[in-house]
């Protein structure tokens, strides 16, 4: 009972400022509308029992990409102008595409993984487990993400530099 | 009221919410930045399935489905430092960051 409640206030700071995040005319107040999905993203990580991955999430999300997004909306010019169109004209087949992708999964979601059971027991998802898998089954990708992130911002510091001062 | 518990299938309509909001954001804007927002949405989408599955596979004692997610996250912050110096580089070059403006290989 009480983790149905939990799920479905969850489920809403989730999905409907989601649908701000993609519809709203005004770029910043779009940034701000993707803060409230991450929270609950976080939230579903902590009733998943992943605390450490929930922890990450508000850390790099809330922290870093969300800062860095804001960021660059307030260096674009005239992010509230209602003169500016922000949807193409695309926008009905991205309606169509948004309802078959959902019909779809959740078709698949509803057919073939509704069990109904409660999840297995006791899973591994503090940071103690964490530590140990990273620095033992998963050393390589944990390894390799360290270098996919360096070269990242190398990648970024030369690409925003532009041609040559 | 007694309500069956929260099962593996919730997870995954919610997950196929936001991967739809973020595919119809992707399709339909026209500024680049709220184009990188809906690849945030979808991104965080892929990361809660991947949690949920784990949570509810057979083997969530060993912390495969975190692990997973983490890199995604990973992956998410450089791809979203990366597409900011782009959309900076591009708008330096073009002087805007209107997707459909932006044609330049277009033949």
């Amino acid at each position: 009972m009480t983790e149905q409640i939990i799920f479905w206030a969850l489920a809403i700071l989730t999905v409907i400022p989601a649908i701000f995040v993609v519809t709203s005319r005004n770029l910043f107040h779009a940034g701000l509308w993707l803060l409230p999905t991450l929270f609950g993203v976080a939230g579903f990580f902590l009733t998943l029992g992943a605390e450490f991955l929930a922890a990450v999430q508000i850390l790099i999300y809330v922290g870093g990409i969300m800062v860095l997004i804001l960021f660059a909306v307030l260096l674009t010019r005239r992010i509230a102008d209602p003169e500016i169109q922000m949807q193409n004209r695309l926008t009905v087949w991205a309606v169509f595409a948004f309802f078959c992708i959902i019909m779809i999964l959740m078709k698949v979601a509803i057919s073939q993984f509704d069990k109904g059971g409660a999840p297995a027991a006791a899973p591994a998802g503090t940071t103690a487990d964490m530590g140990t898998a990273l620095l033992g089954t998963y050393i390589l990708p944990f390894e390799v993400a360290s270098i996919v992130l360096l070269a990242a911002i190398i990648g970024a510091i030369v690409i925003a530099r532009g041609e040559k001062r | 009221m007694n309500l069956p518990p929260v099962g593996l299938h919730y997870y995954i309509i919610v997950s196929a919410l936001l991967f739809g909001l973020g595919a119809f954001g992707v399709i339909s804007r026209r500024n680049a930045i709220a184009v990188l927002m809906s690849i945030e949405l979808m991104l965080n989408a892929a990361a809660l399935n991947f949690v949920a599955f784990w949570r509810y596979s057979e083997r969530a004692s060993e912390a495969t489905g975190p692990v997973f997610a983490l890199i995604i996250i990973t992956v998410a912050a450089a791809e979203a430092a990366v597409g900011l110096a782009i959309i900076l580089s591009v708008y330096r070059k073009f002087n805007t960051i209107n997707v459909d403006d932006i044609d330049l290989m277009d033949g």
